[in-house]
């Protein structure tokens, strides 16, 4: 078997090492071992993790609820100093600010547009002959309306709808990112879909 | 101990318990790695 044809799923190894795999599965891990030098590695691992932490293939009938508490009292200063994982919140933060700063841009283009055309209505300045050109680039380009002068009306409309596309875009695939990577429960609930 | 044992014992599927397992082996490899204990 070679990595093209890899048919051993990575949590095999930890069920074959804690005799946990079927007669059938655990006949195509032996077979597979010799050629494959990554699983031999991850093999390898799990027994030095389990001589790290003392408890070697553990005697069934020796073990009992107090000699595993003695394994972890032994194991635990040798640990570093943990570090509190980060309260849900901070990790959605990043996500969170994109979003609130997007939907901040967005709020001060239309609002700056309301006042704009408030502006025309009453008076105070000559009225937008374009409104609805102003009101779409106001609601697509937040604050940086400005920054297109009016002759470019004509092809607006396009470069709306890819600023449109593009912002929804980005703001879609990085929550997407975000979760997928960031979200603890993604880790556990692909571990847990194997079974 | 087997995998159906400690499911029954805690009361979970034997899923959750291989599951857990690997969460609780990976988090002990990263710490132990980072004590130096483990290649």
């Amino acid at each position: 078997m070679n990595a093209e044809s890899h048919e051993i799923p990575n949590e095999w190894l930890a069920l074959y090492y804690d005799g946990e795999l079927d007669a059938v599965r655990r006949e195509q891990v032996q077979a597979h071992l010799p050629g494959c030098e990554p699983c031999r590695q991850e093999l390898a691992a799990l027994e030095a993790l389990s001589r790290a932490l003392a408890v070697d293939r553990i005697d069934e009938a020796a073990l009992g609820s107090r000699s595993a508490l003695a394994a972890w009292r032994e194991l635990e200063p040798r640990l570093p100093e943990r570090t509190a994982p980060a309260p849900a919140i901070l990790r959605w933060l990043p996500g969170l600010g994109l979003l609130m700063g997007s939907v901040l841009v967005q709020f001060v283009g239309v609002a700056s547009w309301v006042v704009a055309l408030a502006a025309g209505q009453f008076g105070w300045v000559a009225p937008s002959t374009d409104w609805l050109n102003d009101a779409l680039s106001g609601w697509a380009l937040g604050w940086f309306a400005w920054l297109v002068p009016a002759q470019w009306s004509g092809w607006g409309l396009s470069l709306l709808l890819v600023v449109v596309s593009a912002w929804l875009a980005v703001l879609y695939l990085g929550w997407l990112a975000f979760v997928w990577l960031q979200h603890p429960s993604q880790a556990m609930q692909r571990a847990e879909s194997v079974n | 101990m087997a995998y159906a044992e400690i499911a029954s014992a805690l009361g979970i599927p034997v899923g959750t318990v291989m599951s857990r397992l690997n969460f609780a082996r990976s988090r002990l490899r990263e710490l132990l790695i980072a004590a130096g204990e483990v290649g």
